[in-house]
C-alpha cells in the first residue's frame, strides 16, 4: 500500500507539470514561423543587416572615390551593365555599391537613433508610469507637446540650427521619436504596476528602482521590441528624408536619400538607375522592418495562439 | 487573556473620484469607512463580505500597499501607519500577503528560485548564496512543492501549485502575521482543500496569525477562530465562528448566512432573500448602510447610524435593532 | 420531477468533441451519454477542464472550428440530431429552442445597446413582432425576471446595470422566446452569495412557469444540489456519476464525487481538517492509461491503471464509472477516511 502510494506520488508530481515547459522565446518563434510575410520581412532585414556589416567584402569598387577623371567619360551615368548591376552615377561611381554602402549608414544612423529612443523612452516612460501624479503629467505633457509639432520640420529646425554631422542627425531624430516608445512603455507599465506580482514585492519591502527593473521591466520588453522593430522603418525613412532635403548626410558619404536626391534630376532624361535603385532598396528595408515588427508583435502576444 | 498581535482602530481609505480637465475631486468612494478588530496572536479572523464591501482594501491599507485616509493600524504595539520608509520595509518582515489570483501574482519572467529568494535577498536573511538556496529549498518543501522545480517558471505551474508558491515567497521572511486576500477563490474545488489545509498546517508549525479575507462564508466558517463581516465599507459584526453561526444579531449577517447554497439537497433552509443590490459606496445610505435592503428597517435606521459596539463575549454589532 | 416515461427533450449518445490542436488532440469530451426530461433540471457539475461546457457549446452548436469538432456520437433533441444540422438550421434552433445564459452577462451583451433594444431584437427575430410590440413585451420580460421599473431600464445601458441586473436581464433575453430548454453555463459564478441566491431562485420559479428544462453547468456543489432534479459529475472528459441528485448527495459512489463532497467545508458540521483529494487534474493531452482519475484516487490500483472503466448501473437510476466503487461502499460504511490525512 505504502509502496504502491509512494509510486503515485512522484508520478504526481511529473503529472503536475505541463508537458511543455515551452519558454517564451521558443513559442513566439514557434508561432512566427507559421507566419509566411513576418518570414519574408524578418530575411529582409537579415540581409540587409548582413549586406551593412559585410559591404567591403561585397563589391570592388570603392562607394566614394570618382572614377570619372581617371576612367574617362565612358563610366559616367552608365546603364546597368555586367560591370555596373545597377549602373553609376554622375561621377562614375558603380551605384550598387553605394546603394551596398548606403545600407551602412542607414543602419548605423537608425540603430543609434533607436538606442537613444529607446533609452529614454524606457526611462521617461517607465517614470511616468509607475509614480504618475505630478511626474506623470509632466511627461505626458512634454510628450503631447512634442507630438504636436510636425516631425519633421522639427528635426530640421534642429538641425539647420548646428552643421551637420552624422552624430546630429541620429541625434535629433532620437529627439522626436523616443516619444513613441515613452508611450507604449507607459501604457505597459501603468497595467503591469497593478499585478498583484507587484504588490507583493512592494509587501516584501523592495525598493521602488529595484521594483522597475526586475518586477516591470522585464515584463514590458516585448511590446518595447515591436515598438522599436517598427519603429526602424521610420527612422530609415525620415534619415533619408532629411538627407534627400539636404540636411542629414552629406555627401560624398554614400547615403540612399543623397542618392535620390541626386538622381531625381535625370529620371526625366532617361538616366533613372541613379534614383530608382536606392529608392527600392529603401522601400524593401523599410517594408522589410514593418512585416517582421508586425509578425512580432503576433508572435510575443501571449494571448494569440 | 489572549495577546492582540494587530489592532485597527476607526480605519478609514477613501479614494477620490476626479472628473473634469482640471481632475478636480467630485466625490469619494468610501470603500472602508471607520473599521475598528484586532486579531489575537496565534488566531484566525476571517473578515468576510461581498464584493465592493471593501474587505480587500481593509488588508492592503494595513499593510500600506494603499495609504490610510484616517485611523491606526497598532501591529505589536507600534503604528505601521507613522511608521517611516526603512522602519516599514523592517515591519514587512512581520506582516505578509497572499493574493487570489495566483496567475497575476507571480511574475511571469522569474523563476520559482528567484520568487521565494528575492524575500530572504532583501533582508539579508541569508549569508551567501548557498545558504540562500538551502532556505529557498527548505521553505518549497514546507508548502509542499520539490526542490526540483526551483528553476522552472510560473506558467509551468498550475493554479494551485502557484499559490503554493505565493504561500511560499511570504513565509520567506518568516512573517508573524500573514494577510491572505481569498487565496483559494480562485481554485478548483478539489484544490482548494489542498491549500486550506496547508494554511493550517503552516499556522501550527510557524505560530502563524492569519486575517483570512474571504466571501466564501463556509470556507471562512472553516479556517476562523473569529470572523468579521463588512458591508459597504463597515464592520456590521463581529464575534467568535460558533456564536456568529448559532446567534448572528446583524440582519445581514442572518441573510448572508441563509443565502449560502448547501450541498445538501434533502435540506430546504428558510432563505432571507435580500431585495436589490449592494449600493454605491459612493453615496452610501444615509443611517445605517443596510436599511434599503434590510427587511427589519424601521424610521430610525434610515436616520442615525447605529453604533458599532460589545454586546457581550467579544460579539460586536452595529444594529438599531439589538439596542431595544 | 423527472418522469422517465415521458419522451427525452435531448439525448446525448457517445458524444466526442475533440480539439485538434498543434500540441495534439485535447479530449475535451469523450464519450458521453445523458438525457434531459422535460421540465427537469440536469445539473452538470466537475471542475474547470472536465468538459462540461464543452458539453454545453456542443449542444448549441457553438464549439470553435476549427479546432474544435465533434468527433463521434449524437445530440438528438426531440429526436432531431443536431450534429446533423446546418448552421442555418442550428441558428433557427438557437434562441428558438434551445437559449444559454453564460457565466459573465457582462461580455454577453452589447454595450452600445439599450437593454430594451437587445431583449427586443430577439424577439422580433424569433417571434416576427413589431419593434413597437417587442419593447411591451420585452417590459414584460423584464418584470418576470423582477426587475424593479421596467420601463425605465429598457432605455438604459448595460453598464448601467449592476451584475445580478445583467444576469436577470440575459435570463430575460434566454426566455423572450420560450425556449424548451434553457442552458445555464456557471450563470452564478460571478455573483455575491445574496444575489446567487436571488438568481437561483428566479430560475427555480421561472422553471416551474415556464415548463422548460433547465441544464445547469457549475462546479458548485452548493447550486447541484439547490437546483439540480438529476446530476452527471463529470471528471477529465467522461461523466463519472448520474444519477438523481438526492441520491447523489446521500450515496456518492464514485471516489472523485466522495471525495469532493468531502473536500468542501460544511456549515453544520466543524472538522478540523478537509479531507483533500491530493494531486491535480491531468493535462488532457496526457491523460494516464485505465481510469483517468487513477493519478488521484486513493483507491486506485492493478486494473485501474491499465484498463478504463465502463460507466454501469451500480443501482436502479444511479451509474457509475469505477472499478471498485462496492469495494468503496464498504469502506464508506466502516466509516474508513479514504483520502487519508496527507500533509
Amino acid at each position: 500500500m505504502s509502496d504502491k502510494n509512494l509510486n503515485k506520488k512522484s508520478n504526481l508530481k511529473s503529472e503536475g507539470l505541463k508537458e511543455t515547459s515551452d519558454t517564451l522565446l521558443k513559442d513566439s518563434w514557434r508561432k512566427l514561423k507559421r507566419n509566411k510575410l513576418a518570414l519574408v520581412g524578418m530575411s529582409i532585414v537579415i540581409l540587409f543587416i548582413i549586406v551593412a556589416i559585410l559591404a567591403p567584402y561585397l563589391t570592388p569598387y570603392d562607394p566614394v572615390e570618382q572614377l570619372i577623371w581617371t576612367e574617362g567619360a565612358a563610366v559616367k551615368l552608365a546603364p546597368p551593365s555586367a560591370d555596373h548591376l545597377f549602373g553609376t552615377d554622375l561621377y562614375g561611381r558603380d551605384i550598387l555599391t553605394r546603394v551596398i554602402y548606403g545600407a551602412r549608414i542607414s543602419l548605423q544612423i537608425s540603430i543609434a537613433a533607436m538606442s537613444i529612443s529607446v533609452l529614454i523612452g524606457i526611462i521617461l516612460g517607465t517614470l511616468a508610469g509607475y509614480y504618475g501624479g505630478i511626474i506623470d503629467d509632466i511627461i505626458s505633457w512634454i510628450i503631447n507637446v512634442l507630438y504636436a509639432f510636425p516631425f519633421l520640420l522639427f528635426v530640421i529646425a534642429i538641425v539647420a540650427f548646428f552643421p551637420p554631422s552624422l552624430i546630429l542627425t541620429f541625434s535629433a531624430i532620437s529627439l522626436v521619436y523616443w516619444m513613441s516608445i515613452a508611450r507604449v512603455v507607459r501604457g505597459q507599465v501603468l497595467s503591469i504596476k497593478e499585478k498583484e506580482f507587484v504588490e507583493a514585492a512592494r509587501a516584501l519591502g523592495v525598493k521602488d528602482w529595484k521594483i522597475m527593473f526586475k518586477h516591470i521591466l522585464p515584463n514590458i520588453i516585448a511590446p518595447v521590441i515591436v515598438q522599436a522593430t517598427l519603429g526602424m522603418g521610420s527612422i530609415i525613412m525620415i534619415e533619408a528624408s532629411l538627407t534627400y532635403l539636404g540636411f542629414g548626410t552629406q555627401p560624398p558619404t554614400p547615403s540612399w536619400g543623397y542618392m535620390i536626391s541626386a538622381g531625381q534630376g535625370y529620371l526625366a532624361q532617361g538616366q533613372w538607375w541613379w534614383g530608382v535603385f536606392p529608392a527600392i532598396a529603401i522601400i524593401l528595408t523599410v517594408l522589410g522592418f514593418n512585416l517582421f515588427g508586425d509578425g512580432l508583435r503576433d508572435a510575443l502576444d501571449p494571448k494569440s495562439r | 487573556m489572549a495577546e492582540k498581535l494587530l489592532e485597527v482602530n476607526n480605519l478609514k481609505k477613501y479614494f477620490p473620484v476626479k472628473a473634469g480637465i482640471f481632475k478636480k475631486t467630485v466625490a469619494y468612494v468610501k470603500a472602508v469607512d471607520d473599521v475598528s478588530f484586532f486579531v489575537n496572536k496565534g488566531e484566525t479572523l476571517g473578515l468576510v463580505g461581498e464584493s465592493g464591501c471593501g474587505k480587500s482594501t481593509t488588508g492592503r491599507t494595513i499593510l500600506r500597499l494603499l495609504e490610510a485616509t484616517a485611523g491606526e493600524v497598532i501591529f505589536e504595539g507600534k503604528d505601521v501607519l507613522s511608521l517611516n520608509k526603512e522602519d516599514l520595509r523592517n515591519i514587512r518582515r512581520d506582516m505578509q500577503i497572499i493574493f487570489q489570483d495566483p496567475y497575476a501574482s507571480l511574475n511571469p519572467r522569474m523563476t520559482v528560485a528567484d520568487i521565494v529568494g528575492e524575500p530572504i535577498d532583501i533582508h539579508n536573511l541569508a549569508k551567501n548564496k548557498k545558504e540562500r538556496n538551502e532556505k529557498v529549498k527548505d521553505i518549497l518543501e514546507r508548502v509542499g512543492l520539490g526542490s526540483e522545480y526551483m528553476r522552472r517558471y510560473p506558467h509551468e505551474f498550475s493554479g494551485g501549485q502557484r499559490q503554493r508558491i505565493g504561500v511560499a515567497r511570504a513565509l520567506a521572511v518568516d512573517p508573524k502575521l500573514i494577510i491572505a486576500d481569498e487565496p483559494v477563490s480562485a481554485l478548483d474545488v478539489s484544490i482548494q482543500a489542498q491549500v486550506i489545509n496547508l494554511l493550517q498546517d503552516l499556522q501550527k508549525d510557524f505560530g502563524l496569525t492569519y486575517l483570512f479575507i474571504a466571501h466564501d462564508l463556509s470556507v471562512v466558517k472553516h479556517i476562523s477562530d473569529r470572523i468579521a463581516v463588512m458591508y459597504l465599507g463597515k464592520i456590521v459584526e463581529m464575534a467568535d465562528k460558533t456564536e456568529l453561526f448559532d446567534d448572528p444579531m446583524h440582519p445581514y449577517t442572518q441573510s448572508l448566512l441563509s443565502a449560502i447554497p448547501e450541498a445538501d439537497p434533502t435540506k430546504k433552509k428558510e432563505r432571507i432573500i435580500l431585495e436589490g443590490d449592494v449600493p454605491s459606496p459612493v453615496d452610501p445610505p444615509s443611517g445605517c448602510r443596510f436599511h434599503p435592503r434590510c427587511p427589519k428597517a424601521f424610521d430610525k435606521c434610515s436616520v442615525e447610524e447605529p453604533v458599532f459596539k460589545d454586546y457581550g463575549d467579544n460579539h460586536f454589532a452595529a444594529c438599531h435593532l439589538l439596542e431595544e | 420531477m423527472a418522469n422517465k416515461n415521458k419522451e427525452k427533450l435531448v439525448d446525448v449518445k457517445n458524444l466526442k468533441t475533440y480539439f485538434y490542436t498543434e500540441e495534439g488532440v485535447v479530449k475535451a469530451v469523450d464519450g458521453i451519454d445523458f438525457e434531459i426530461y422535460p421540465g427537469e433540471t440536469l445539473g452538470i457539475v466537475g471542475e474547470s477542464g472536465c468538459g462540461k461546457s464543452v458539453t454545453s457549446l456542443s449542444i448549441m452548436g457553438l464549439v470553435e472550428s476549427p479546432p474544435g469538432k465533434i468527433a463521434e456520437g449524437e445530440i438528438l433533441f426531440e429526436g432531431i440530431d443536431l450534429t446533423k444540422l446546418s448552421q442555418a438550421e442550428m441558428r433557427k434552433i438557437r434562441g428558438n429552442e434551445i437559449s444559454m445564459i453564460f457565466q459573465e452577462p457582462m461580455t454577453s451583451l452589447n454595450p452600445v445597446y439599450t437593454i430594451g433594444d437587445q431583449i427586443s431584437e430577439a424577439i422580433i427575430i424569433h417571434k416576427g413582432l413589431s419593434k413597437k410590440e417587442a419593447m411591451k413585451e420585452s417590459v414584460e420580460m423584464l418584470k418576470k425576471v423582477g426587475i424593479p421599473l421596467p420601463e425605465q431600464r429598457i432605455n438604459e445601458y448595460p453598464h448601467q446595470l449592476s451584475g445580478g441586473m445583467r444576469q436577470r436581464v440575459m435570463i430575460a433575453m434566454a426566455l423572450s422566446c420560450d425556449p424548451k430548454l434553457l442552458i445555464a453555463d456557471e450563470p452564478t459564478t460571478a455573483l455575491d452569495v445574496t444575489i446567487q441566491a436571488q438568481i437561483l431562485e428566479l430560475m427555480n420559479s421561472l422553471k416551474a412557469s415556464y415548463g422548460m428544462s433547465i441544464m445547469m453547468i457549475t462546479h458548485d456543489l452548493g447550486v447541484i444540489a439547490e437546483i439540480s432534479d438529476r446530476v452527471a459529475v463529470m471528471y477529465a472528459g467522461k461523466i463519472v456519476e448520474y444519477t438523481d441528485v438526492n441520491t447523489l448527495f446521500a450515496d456518492p459512489k464514485h471516489p472523485y464525487t466522495w471525495g469532493l463532497m468531502n473536500s468542501i467545508p460544511k456549515l453544520d458540521r466543524d472538522v478540523n481538517r478537509l479531507q483533500a483529494i491530493p494531486g491535480i487534474v491531468p493535462n488532457p493531452l496526457n491523460f494516464p492509461d485505465g481510469c483517468k482519475f487513477n493519478t488521484r484516487c486513493p483507491l486506485a490500483e492493478g486494473k485501474c491503471f491499465t484498463d478504463e472503466p465502463k460507466i454501469v448501473d451500480a443501482a436502479e437510476g444511479h451509474k457509475v464509472r469505477c472499478w471498485r466503487y462496492k469495494d468503496l461502499e464498504e469502506m464508506k460504511k466502516q466509516n474508513v477516511k479514504i483520502y487519508e490525512e496527507q500533509r
